[in-house]
């Protein structure tokens, strides 16, 4: 019995390529430090490789290659520490438990925000804050991030939403408060 | 005036609005002002050093490891590179067995991901030793129990490195043959999963997709070995078989 790929390793490594510098920079975002980010995203690289039979639309490549590294990710944390993180919960006083992150490279590194959003970012959920970055740094539209996070639209829109509310909270006085469209 | 939320309001910076958000807009002062702060924070965002990192050369490193290992071509220049082979086809284990013996599929999925992502990676060995008894005392102290290496006609003994096996500790020792192609032989610690689920595999061989094979052999030591390599199933056998 034999099962044929329907993405050769050729295809896939170029459909993966541009997209290698969002994956580096998003395990960065990740992972504690940076010999860890590095590990995530290669080994992300080839848990992608080994499944690239499940990618049924190249067009999606790169939520796709995210959210295998971000799946990766959070199963590592739940194996590591099951009993003290709670990763799923878009409310921030369901995920606010996190754990606290001690690496100093890290810090130093978004300590080149201003420090109220830095100590707003490093307060938001995993899924707020990926949320966030993804759609502000990277780019990616909602499609492609309900993709990466693996929920529907609605729900990045929502995530989106307590993000941006969060940051704004600690960078300056809410001027207007919502009622409702 | 009721000020619109925060979901509508990003829908603005996110270029994704409805016709009614905008117009909305033309006549909210408070609502206008925080989408520009929304706007700010995103300007704030990808200014930070993190947002201009490249990927470095490691992962790169991978991507092309992975291609090297599934294209015969590219295997060759993976070879050329590196003197040696990184068989990193990384792929699902598939076991030929009509009968239902063979190599159980979970332990040769376990043993080919290991060896693959070991090459890909470029943690295949931790020391390099053509002696078999350096590699054996190196293993021996690094997995807390005795284990013989044993020579292989038409092997030449590389290196090794400790690892795991179903979360395990294991260890696997390094071979290369003479047209320079690896091949991992697992040493799985004693009564561990993996060595379980060796007990019935015992002198078996399995040919797995991408031209890796997956035999069963008992050690020196009579506890059993895992022998993974992208070697036609003949020529893994008859190898480790010795």
């Amino acid at each position: 019995m034999t099962i044929e790929r329907t993405l050769d390793a050729h295809h896939f490594t170029r459909l993966i390529e541009p997209h290698l510098d969002v994956l580096h920079r998003l395990a960065r975002r990740l992972a504690p430090t940076r010999a860890d980010a590095e590990d995530l995203a290669q080994e992300a690289l080839v848990r992608a490789f080994e499944k690239r039979d499940a990618l049924r639309d190249p067009g999606k490549v790169r939520g796709w290659v995210l959210a295998t590294m971000r799946n990766l990710h959070l199963n590592r944390i739940r194996d590591e520490k099951p009993h003290l993180l709670v990763l799923t919960g878009d409310k921030p006083d369901e995920a606010g438990a996190r754990e606290p992150r001690g690496d100093l490279e890290r810090e130093l590194l978004d300590r080149h925000l201003p420090d109220e959003l830095f100590l707003a970012m490093r307060a938001l959920p995993e899924e707020q804050a990926s949320a966030i970055w993804l759609r502000e740094v990277e780019g990616l539209s909602y499609e492609e991030l309900a993709e990466a996070m693996g929920t529907p639209i609605g729900t990045v829109r929502s995530r989106l939403a307590r993000a941006r509310a969060a940051l704004l909270e600690e960078m300056q006085p809410a001027r207007c408060r919502a009622s409702g469209a | 005036m009721s000020c619109l939320n925060d979901e509508l309001l990003g829908e603005v910076i996110d270029g994704v609005a409805a016709a009614a958000t905008l117009a909305h807009l033309e006549n909210c002062d408070a609502c206008s002002e925080r989408v520009e702060a929304m706007q700010g924070l995103g300007a704030l965002l990808r200014a930070v050093p993190l947002a201009r990192e490249r990927a470095p050369a490691a992962v790169v490193g991978t991507l092309r490891g992975l291609e090297a290992g599934a294209s015969s071509e590219g295997r060759r220049r993976w070879r050329a590179f590196t003197g040696f082979v990184a068989a990193a086809a990384a792929a699902a284990v598939l076991v030929v067995s009509p009968t239902g013996g063979g190599v159980p599929v979970a332990l040769a999925d376990e043993a080919v991901s290991h060896h693959l992502r070991s090459f890909a990676n470029g943690t295949a060995w931790e020391m390099e030793s053509t002696d078999p008894a350096q590699v054996a005392s190196w293993l021996s102290t690094g997995l807390g129990q005795e284990v013989q290496v044993p020579t292989r006609p038409g092997l030449e003994l590389v290196g090794a490195r400790r690892c795991s096996l179903f979360g395990e500790r294991a260890g696997a020792v390094i071979y290369r043959d003479v047209a320079g192609t690896a091949v991992t032989m697992f040493v799985p610690a004693p009564g561990s999963a993996a060595e379980r689920a060796c007990e019935r595999a015992v002198g078996e061989c399995s040919q797995a997709r991408d031209g890796q094979t997956v035999c069963v052999v008992e050690g020196e030591d009579g506890s059993p070995r895992v022998l993974v390599g992208e070697l036609p199933a003949a020529q893994l056998c008859q190898v480790a078989q010795g």
